[in-house]
């Protein structure tokens, strides 16, 4: 099974800086959606050991990019705002939602959308 | 300079390395699918684990269906089949100027057990 | 704004370049300035297929993220799936995997030597290079069936065999395959012209390499030591293998890191079938797999991580892939500028590039 730290959004950049200065590198982020809320969980990786940090937020919360400490995190976070449409601060290069999607694609394509069942009347 | 100077040689002399198809398949090779539908019970374990979604099987006309540009060729549905009627082939499919899908029609095993009841066999 | 600065959109269709990839270069008298990599010509959706078809179904899938790279992709989602639902898989069959995936890490290093060659303008190094490259298709096809997509693995562990006749062939072949590539290996090691256009190029220092989240021979071209297979799965633990690192950092030094790996790689499969055992070749599974794993390989480019997320049910929840050119394409915004305009795709080819990897 996974082992991960919880984490909010007040302490994940110091969390963050934590790893950096210890020696950890970034291996990816991933973004899964439960319904109601995202789970994001960032993996990284020093001597073959992996640790993970695990973030749980509100569907609509703008969050804070770790780009000024990990440069290459700007890939992963670009493919999660064009995908589950979520809103990044401080992104160091931005795509606008344009990294793979193109103009006439639907609107972020992996988070749910809700179908609202209509009520059974009991006729066909 | 002259290092490969021997090794080019021989290349030039010896042809091309790859074949041109149409050729001989070795054996083993993923070619397409084929059915000996005589014995087909139609239990359509073959129309469920299929990947690409390429059979169709209808247990009350007694069809099966195979579209054959659909087909990734994977043998799941070979080694699925109970009695062993779907088989691999080692020769490869031709191609075509428009799409077809190979239909086979068999006995299915309701209309059998009537068949045995009665005198002659239903087509 | 100097009047000397022009936009050069380095296209996706472009004679020397082998992906769909757009680079925005900013030029000012032949020196690149800045570079944007622009992505999204490839783009399938493959990982919202995840929750469409089974669990089962989805090997054929994954296999197909990338035609390079095929096999080893299938091996690394079997291996998340077979330790998510604690299955171990015979020893003949984590054998037969390990001797796949090294044929193809084979395949897909002399594949890029070609086109490097090719970058040179060098045409008819990139046709002996392709020549040796036909000999291990033709090993591929006669053992599993297919040059490219093989379809070997399952969950639970692999479908066909080697035995035999077959595998005194395979050894065979690839005596007479080390044999030729021997020659080019000492052709490329000391061509003057080869050594003109990469030898001080796109240098990237031990620290850096580490500090952009650089894989594969990337990283170990600059002197850090870092190979997935050090961690022991499949059948690498019982073989000898070890980072093969070059210190200084440049394109000659990834490309001789590249070179020694195809040496390794033959080595490991005589290792491979000298020691693999007699048994069965599959395990069977019953009932759905439940939980979260990362599952992660080295493969020919890099390190690949999977993250698969299951409830339970027929289909997974949640399947995230992170190909290793993934990590490696933002050390382009770093490496390009700088450099003349003569060598980026020399710059663009040293990062070995797979575009149907990172847009899945």
């Amino acid at each position: 099974m996974l082992k991960a730290r919880e984490v909010t959004l007040d302490n994940l950049l110091d969390e963050v800086k934590k790893y950096h200065i210890a020696g950890y590198r970034l291996v990816t982020t991933t973004c899964v959606d439960l319904g109601d809320k995202f789970d994001i969980l960032y993996h990284f990786d020093k001597d073959y050991k992996l640790e993970n940090l695990r973030l749980t937020v509100d569907k609509g919360t703008k969050l804070k990019s770790i780009s000024s400490i990990y440069f290459s995190s700007i890939l992963p976070e670009n493919e999660m705002q064009d995908m589950f449409g979520i809103k990044f601060d401080g992104l160091v290069v931005d795509y606008g939602g344009k990294l793979l999607l193109g103009e006439d694609s639907p609107l972020s394509p992996m988070a749910h959308i809700q179908i609202v069942k209509k009520e059974d009347t009991g006729n066909v | 300079m002259f290092r490969m100077g021997k090794r080019l040689f021989e290349n030039v002399i010896s042809g091309p390395v790859t074949r041109l198809k149409p050729r001989e398949p070795f054996e083993g090779e993923r070619g397409h699918i084929e059915i000996d539908i005589s014995k087909c019970v139609f239990c359509m374990r073959c129309a469920r684990e299929c990947p690409c979604g390429c059979l169709k099987v209808n247990r009350v006309d007694g069809t099966w269906d195979i579209d054959q540009f659909k087909c990734i060729a994977c043998g799941t549905c070979a080694s699925v089949c109970a009695r062993h009627a779907v088989h691999m082939c080692c020769s490869y499919r031709k191609p075509a100027e428009h799409k077809k899908v190979n239909m086979y029609k068999g006995n299915p095993p309701g209309k059998r057990k009537k068949a045995a009841g009665s005198a002659g066999e239903k087509a | 704004m100097s009047d000397k600065k022009s936009f050069i959109p380095f296209g996706p269709q472009h004679p020397v370049l082998p992906e769909p990839i757009q680079l925005r270069l900013v030029v000012e008298d032949e020196k690149v300035v800045e570079a944007l990599p622009t992505l999204g010509y490839v783009h399938r959706g493959l990982e919202k297929l995840a929750e469409v078809k089974t669990v089962d179904q989805m090997v054929y899938v994954v296999e197909r993220i990338c035609g390079i790279c095929s096999c080893m992709q299938a091996m690394t989602y079997c291996q998340g799936i077979e330790e998510l639902m604690d299955v171990e898989i015979p020893e003949r069959a984590k054998y037969l995997r390990t001797i796949w995936a090294e044929l193809h890490r084979m395949h897909s290093l002399l594949l890029w030597m070609g086109l490097l060659a090719d970058a040179f303008g060098y045409d008819s190094l990139f046709m002996q290079i392709w020549r040796i490259r036909e000999r291990i298709m033709d090993i591929l096809d006669k053992t599993a069936g297919n040059r490219v997509i093989i379809s070997v693995n399952i969950i639970g562990g692999v479908k066909r065999d080697i035995d035999g006749e077959m595998e005194k062939w395979v050894l065979d072949s690839l005596d007479d395959i080390e044999k030729n590539f021997k020659e080019v290996f000492d052709v490329m090691k000391d061509d003057y012209s080869i050594k003109k256009r990469t030898v001080g190029i796109g240098v990237i220092s031990k620290d850096d390499a580490y500090e952009m989240g650089l894989v594969g021979p990337m990283l170990r071209g600059s002197g850090y030591p870092c190979d997935m297979r050090m961690t022991g799965y499949a059948a690498y633990g019982d073989l000898d293998v070890h980072p093969i690192i070059e210190k200084d950092g440049d394109c000659y030094a990834r490309m001789m890191v590249r070179m020694r790996e195809v040496f390794q790689s033959i080595n490991l499969i005589r290792q491979a079938f000298a020691k693999m055992p007699k048994g069965d070749l599959t395990v069977k599974v019953r009932g759905n797999p439940d939980g979260e794993i990362i599952s992660r390989v080295e493969q020919s480019r890099g390190e690949v991580l999977y993250y698969i997320k299951a409830n339970g049910g027929k289909h997974l929840d949640r399947l995230r892939v992170r190909t290793p050119t993934f990590s490696n394409i933002s050390s382009l915004m770093k490496i390009l500028p700088g450099a003349s305009l003569a060598d980026v795709p020399v710059l663009i080819l040293t990062i070995d590039p797979c575009v149907s990897c990172i847009e899945r």
